[in-house]
């Protein structure tokens, strides 16, 4: 083999050091001559090879120092950063408060739901996993793997991706019992919001969904998160810091997946607070029976507190809708609906008071000194006023304020419209809270319309502010520019019910998870003087109870002889009879709307309620009976609580 | 050939023998605490095989082999063409070769043919400085095996031929002008070569010269590898207890990054040791090349010098981010049959090499 090179074995006795080994001292010099290289080759050979060994110290020693770096001085640095690798604080959301009516009945509550969720890393094989799983759930695989598809954009690999919503809780078990056969495939319990009389309150309630990118921006920044169950509508909305409640933490060490392996430190939710409402469930449940298959609204304040009892709105919706996922085509039905079931109209929309703003001219004829109780007026079923023939509903002959009030004489009011100024009118409105916000704890209260200095400078640039004295005229019997809202003329009638101006509220009592409660409102806070004489008062209030004298008065429907009923009809003019006809052969979108606001029971008021009935053509015929029959409902039930 | 010839026997490198088994042993004991018992279990026999090839090889004359480098080298470029026409795809590529039940990748023994190949070319040439047309043939020799392993695609094990045909060619005694003007040559080819790359090598090429630039990407075996490392400090977590192991936040912890699982469990001073062992093995190889009885012999003791610090400074180093990510093993620590059965027959030749030194 060895064929090239002279083998001069003579030369090779080179020096000992060379020829010893770089560390290793044992080996025999002996040992090179029996090689059979020549001593020149072997020399450059083994200089060679002994640069490579100090090379290979020298790589050695780099390792050892980068070692050196990383384990010694730097050491503190990665072992925090190893902490952070395994050490996850993970939210552990609270649950929701309850929300009761005023005898302790559930409106909103929680219920736990199931979710099937995917973990893609953990997938054997993503098509035999989702044929399985639409077996189960009885859907197309298609739906599944579109949703797959769909909600995974952006999700790592390890996180799970919701793909089946609150599934029934009976195939929660078949699914678990194969989670071997198919991993990947994860059931995450959570808590839905539950109203368990569905429509009941809606209005009131509002619901709940996943907090926006507003609402995440605006809100408390250390309490919100993405992903947050928040209220979106109604007191959910309004009160949802009380709702929420207080997310707790989890401090667990977790392994690469992000799967728990240990938990370490656990701080607890705080559970939102339980609010107990002022309304009557049963109160509330057959207000909105009333208005079934009806557009309208009713309100029944405590007029002593001003607490509502009911505040009910038609159409209505289920709010349990939102509390799962609904489909496009469910969410476009309900805000598409020209009936508008979102719309709260007890505070939302005000309309023309129509003939039950009469009560406030005559508080304002009072006050005035223009009118005495036993002031008389002669109707002849209409007059002329400010050159404008103005009719009466009928022929009254001398009324004075009380028959006024109680048949809805139009002439009497115009004759005391003569000796009113719209200053004076605005003013007594205002004082009963017309034209602004009740202040209850409900969002976009509509304010109304009052034809004040601002509004009529607003609203008719090119005369500059002009207003007719004839408008005066048909604003003494709530026609023209004002508008009220259901909740406003409930309020306006408790107040002239007691004499004192309450700020109508909704909550109750406010119970922390810990059992601590308190009011929501202490009540000298909620009370504003009107100023009412007691003499004015009693003349309104006979006027109220003369409107439910049989024959003559105008809101006998709403009466019961078992009980002290007061009130005032009223018939909001939608188009004129001139231009649209008579009432009954209009559509229904021309057709008047009916009003009618009573008081219970009159001696002693307990209770002030307002009923709307939207093209609902006449007060007495269609709001009164409403009224009456839900004034009746109240009293029976305290009647059989005393029992 | 008689085994237990009184001079073979009485020259026996014990010290390299018991060198290996040491390392062996701390790499099944890393694999157990970072893997399961199926790995430990497995590793376990290989690592006893390993050792028992490197003795029954150490008996075997390493001149008998160079005598049929070439035809050997034919074999392994055989095999390698026919496992890229008809191996089967595991994880993506064409490198495992399976007969019955025993499997392994044949790349990794191709390593020993390339060592035995070049050994033999260049013991052939005349014992006088050369040039680079000298290489030619050497050049060829390498070539071959690292494009067919290169298009499996396996560039990590393509990429340790390299270095053989660099360390035999600088003890052989390429003129230093030659060996300049070619390390030059190739640091110039390198733009060339990311060309070749495909894109996840590049990421990994990218992330190691910036690990923050993608934390959870491609730079994420470098930085969770520092991390393991760094945290076992001095003196480590202990065996088995390395959060950074046991949480799986290691990549390929029993494989490629099983050094990171020492550097996390036993510390620096752990880390010293292993890294003292090896030492020691590398200059008990060299050493052998300068003691070898011919030049073939200590041609082939380089060879398995250079590629075994081949991959201790390419492995070790990807873990503390001083290489990138290539996934080539370890010597004796990695978890694998191949490289175990590969390194322990390395070792067996080159004490083979050490105990004809006294033969004539």
């Amino acid at each position: 083999m060895n064929t090239v090179g002279p083998w001069r074995p003579e030369a090779s006795n080179g020096s000992k050091g060379r020829r010893r080994g770089f560390i290793f001292r044992r080996n025999r010099s002996a040992s090179n001559d029996e090689t059979l290289e020549s001593p020149i080759v072997l020399s450059r050979l083994r200089r060679r090879v002994h640069l490579a060994e100090g090379f290979v110290l020298l790589m050695v020693t780099l390792l050892l120092l980068g070692f050196w770096r990383i384990q010694v001085i730097h050491a503190e640095h990665y072992r925090t950063l190893a902490d952070n690798n395994r050490h996850q604080n993970t939210i552990v959301r609270a649950p929701r408060g309850l929300v009761t009516d005023r005898k302790g009945f559930l409106l909103a509550a929680n219920r736990p739901a199931f979710n099937v969720a995917i973990v893609r890393e953990e997938l054997d094989d993503r098509d035999t996993t989702l044929r399985w799983l639409a077996d189960v759930l009885n859907v197309t695989p298609t739906i599944l793997h579109k949703r797959l598809d769909q909600r995974e954009q952006g999700i790592p690999i390890f996180q799970p991706v919701v793909i089946a919503d609150d599934i029934a809780p009976s195939l929660v078990p078949a699914i678990e019992a194969r989670s071997f056969e198919y991993p990947g495939v994860l059931i995450q319990p959570e808590h839905k919001r539950y109203y368990p009389k569905g429509t009941v309150a809606a209005h009131v309630m509002g619901y709940v969904g996943e907090i926006n990118a507003v609402q995440l921006a605006a809100w408390e920044r250390d309490r919100y998160r993405m992903g947050d169950i928040v209220g979106q509508l109604g007191l959910e909305r309004v009160h949802d810091s009380l709702l929420s409640g207080f997310a707790g933490a989890e401090e667990i060490i977790v392994n690469s997946a992000g799967r728990t392996i240990r938990v370490l430190n656990q701080i607890p939710p705080e559970p939102g607070n339980t609010l107990t409402l002022t309304l009557d469930g049963r109160l509330q449940e057959q207000a909105e029976a009333l208005l079934k298959g009806k557009k309208g609204a009713i309100v029944m304040l405590d007029v002593n507190t001003g607490g509502a009892l009911a505040l009910a709105s038609a159409p209505t919706f289920d709010p349990n809708m939102f509390a799962r996922r609904f489909s496009q085509a469910e969410w476009n039905a309900v805000t598409n609906d020209p009936a508008a079931p979102l719309q709260n109209r007890a505070l939302q929309s005000a309309y023309p008071p129509g003939s039950i703003f009469k009560l406030l001219v005559a508080v304002a004829g009072l006050e005035a000194g223009r009118i005495r109780p036993e002031t008389t007026v002669n109707c002849a079923g209409g007059g002329t006023y400010y050159g404008q023939y103005r009719s009466c509903n009928a022929i009254h002959g001398t009324v004075n304020l009380v028959t006024a009030i109680g048949r809805s004489c139009n002439v009497y009011f115009y004759e005391l419209g003569t000796k009113l100024s719209r200053e004076q009118l605005i003013e007594v409105a205002k004082r009963y809270g017309l034209g602004t916000e009740t202040g209850i704890d409900l969002l976009n209260e509509a304010p109304g319309i009052l034809p004040t200095n601002e509004w009529v400078a607003q609203a008719r640039p090119p005369r500059d502010g002009n207003w007719y004295l004839g408008e005066t005229i048909g604003l003494s019997i709530g026609q023209g520019p004002i508008t009220t809202t259901p909740l406003q003329l409930a309020h306006m009638a408790a107040t002239l019910a007691t004499g004192m101006k309450m700020k109508p509220y909704l909550i109750e009592k406010v119970e922390s998870s810990t059992g601590n409660s308190r009011s929501r409102y202490a009540p000298q806070d909620r009370v504003t003087e009107v100023d009412l004489h007691p003499d004015h008062r009693e003349a309104i209030l006979a006027g109220m109870r003369a409107a439910l004298e049989p024959v003559t008065g105008t809101g006998r429907r709403a009466a019961n002889p078992n009980y002290d009923f007061g009130g005032k009809t009223g018939t909001a003019q939608v188009a004129s009879a001139a231009a649209a006809g008579p009432e009954e052969e209009r559509p229904e979108a021309l057709r008047n709307h009916a009003w009618f606001v009573g008081i219970a029971p009159v001696e002693e008021p307990e209770i002030a309620i307002a009923v709307f009935i939207e093209h609902g053509v006449g007060g007495g015929v269609a709001a009164a009976p409403v009224a009456g029959q839900l004034m009746a409902a109240y009293f029976e039930a305290s009647e059989e609580t005393k029992r | 050939m008689i085994l237990f010839d009184r001079r073979r026997f009485g020259a026996f490198d014990y010290l390299l023998l018991f060198d290996l088994s040491l390392l062996f042993g701390i790499g099944v004991l890393l694999i157990a605490s970072a893997s399961d018992a199926g790995h430990f279990q497995r590793q376990i026999v290989w690592a006893t095989t390993a050792i028992i090839f490197a003795v029954v090889v150490s008996g075997i004359d390493y001149r008998k082999l160079i005598s049929r480098a070439y035809e050997l080298w034919a074999l392994a470029m055989f095999v390698l063409v026919g496992l890229l026409l008809f191996g089967p795809v595991t994880s993506g590529t064409r490198s495992w070769l399976s007969i019955g039940n025993i499997g392994g990748q044949p790349s990794e023994l191709t390593k020993i043919v390339v060592i035995l190949a070049l050994a033999h070319y260049f013991s052939e040439l005349d014992p006088l400085p050369f040039g680079e047309r000298r290489l030619l043939v050497a050049v060829g020799l390498v070539l071959v095996p690292f494009t067919l392993v290169a298009v499996q695609p396996d560039l990590g094990t393509a990429s340790s031929f390299l270095p053989i045909l660099a360390g035999i060619a600088w003890v052989a005694g390429i003129r230093y002008a030659a060996a300049m003007r070619l390390t030059l040559a190739s640091m110039g080819m390198a733009p060339l070569g990311y060309f070749l790359l495909e894109d996840y090598q590049r990421a990994r090429l990218l992330t190691f010269l910036d690990p923050g630039s993608d934390p959870l990407g491609a730079a994420y075996q470098i930085i969770q590898s520092k991390i393991a490392v760094g945290s076992g400090g001095l003196v480590g977590t202990g065996l088995f207890a390395g959060s950074q192991s046991k949480g799986n936040f290691l990549p390929a912890q029993h494989t490629d990054l099983v050094f990171a699982v020492l550097g996390e469990e036993l510390g620096f001073i752990g880390v010293t040791l292993v890294l003292a062992l090896y030492l020691v093995l590398l200059l008990r190889v060299l050493q052998t090349a300068r003691l070898a009885r011919d030049r073939a012999g200590a041609y082939i003791a380089t060879g398995v010098a250079t590629v075994m610090v081949y991959h201790l400074l390419v492995n070790v180093g990807m873990v503390i981010g001083f290489a990138p990510i290539t996934g080539i093993p370890l010597p004796f620590l990695s978890y694998g049959g191949s490289s175990a059965l590969t390194s322990g027959i390395a070792i067996g030749l080159v004490i083979s090499v050490r105990n004809r030194r006294l033969l004539n």
